[in-house]
C-alpha cells in the first residue's frame, strides 16, 4: 500500500502498513523518506547561494546606480533641463535663464557651471559635481543644478551610500 | 500520465483552500514596522510546499493557480502575475530540490521562498525597471527566515498528517 501516492515522499510497502495508528511514526517515517532531517548540510549551501545572490542584486543595483546621473537644471524651483549624462556624447554647454543668465556645461561624467552674471559667483566656484546627490545652486539667478540616478527616482540609496 | 482520482481532486482542493485561507489570515496581519511593503511570511506557501509534498507535483501547481486566482480577486491583475508567476517557479524550484537525497526542509523550504521572490520580483520589473534588484536584495535575504518559518511548519505537520492516513490513495 502507498500511503502518499506519486508524491516524493513515497513510504516503501513494509512501513506503511502500521501507520495508521502509529502516532509515533514520525521519527520512523523521516527516516524512511529519504532519511530527510529539518535541516541537512546541504541546505547551509542552499541558504549560503540565497544570501549570495542577494548581495549580488544589492551590489549591481548600487553600481549601476553610480554609472547612470541625470542632471537636473531648476530655475525658480521649476524644471527647466533634464538631462541622462549617459547619452551625451560630447560636452554640451547650456545657457539658463534665471533672473541672470548662467551658462552650464554638462560632460559625460561631471556637470559644473561655467560662468554665471551672478555678483558672488559661488556656483563658479563649486566647481564639478560627479556623484549623485550633489548639486550646485547659484541663488542670485535662482539656478539650482542637481546630479540624480538616472534609474531612480527616490534619494535614499544616494544617501546611504 | 497518471490517473487523476477523485481523492486527489479533494486533496488538491482541501490545499487550495487552506492556501487561501492562510494568505488571507497573511493579509489581515498589521504591518510590522521593521518590515518593508511586500515583504511577507509567506504562509501559503506551507499549503504549496505540503501539497508537493504529500500529495504530488500537478497538485501543488493547482494550489498556485487557485492561489493566484485569489489574488486576482483580491487584489488585481499584477497581484495575479506575482503570485502565479513566483508560485509556479518556487514550486518547481522546490521540486528540483526535493529530488536530492541530502537535503533537509530547510533546503526546501528556503528555496522555494527564494524562488517565489524571484519570480515576484520579475514581474514587478517586467512592469518597472531595474531599481527593483535593489528591492529584490532584502526579500531575497527575507526569504531565508521565512523559508525556514514554511518548512519548520511542514516538518511538524507533515508527519502527523501522513500518520493520520489522510494522504493515502
Amino acid at each position: 500500500m502507498k500511503i502518499v501516492g506519486d508524491g516524493i515522499l513515497d513510504v516503501p510497502p513494509n512501513v506503511s502498513k502500521n501507520l495508521h495508528f502509529d502516532i509515533n511514526s514520525r521519527d520512523r517515517l523521516h527516516m524512511k523518506n529519504r532519511e530527510r532531517r529539518y535541516f541537512a548540510v546541504c541546505d547551509v549551501f542552499i541558504i549560503l547561494i540565497a544570501v549570495f545572490a542577494s548581495v549580488i542584486a544589492l551590489v549591481s543595483q548600487f553600481n549601476s546606480n553610480a554609472d547612470a546621473l541625470c542632471c537636473v537644471i531648476k530655475v525658480r524651483g521649476e524644471t527647466v533641463e533634464t538631462i541622462e549624462l549617459s547619452t551625451i556624447k560630447a560636452p554640451v554647454t547650456l545657457e539658463i535663464d534665471g533672473e541672470m543668465p548662467v551658462v552650464v556645461s554638462v560632460t559625460q561624467s561631471s556637470v559644473k557651471v561655467e560662468s554665471s552674471a551672478c555678483p558672488d559667483k559661488l556656483c563658479e566656484h563649486s566647481g564639478e559635481i560627479t556623484r549623485s546627490g550633489q548639486s550646485i545652486v547659484c541663488l542670485p539667478a535662482k539656478v539650482s543644478v542637481t546630479l540624480k540616478s538616472a534609474t531612480q527616482q527616490n534619494e535614499f540609496d544616494a544617501v546611504v551610500r | 500520465m497518471k490517473k487523476i482520482t477523485t481523492s486527489k481532486i479533494t486533496q488538491t482542493a482541501m490545499l487550495s483552500a487552506v492556501a487561501l485561507v492562510l494568505s488571507y489570515i497573511e493579509m489581515s496581519l498589521p504591518d510590522l514596522p521593521f518590515v518593508l511593503p511586500g515583504m511577507k511570511l509567506g504562509l501559503s506557501n506551507i499549503a504549496t510546499m505540503f501539497a508537493l509534498s504529500a500529495v504530488s507535483l500537478p497538485c501543488a501547481l493547482v494550489v498556485c493557480l487557485v492561489k493566484a486566482v485569489f489574488a486576482l480577486l483580491m487584489r488585481g491583475f499584477t497581484a495575479f502575475l506575482m503570485s502565479l508567476c513566483g508560485g509556479v517557479l518556487s514550486v518547481l524550484m522546490m521540486y528540483l530540490v526535493m529530488k536530492l537525497k541530502s537535503v533537509g526542509y530547510v533546503g526546501i523550504g528556503v528555496s522555494g521562498a527564494f524562488m517565489h521572490n524571484l519570480g515576484q520580483i520579475l514581474v514587478a520589473f517586467a512592469f518597472t525597471d531595474s531599481t527593483v534588484f535593489a528591492y529584490f536584495s532584502v526579500l531575497g535575504l527575507a526569504s531565508v527566515a521565512t523559508g525556514m518559518v514554511t518548512a519548520l511548519a511542514v516538518y511538524i505537520i507533515l508527519p502527523k498528517v501522513l500518520a493520520i492516513g489522510l494522504y493515502k490513495d
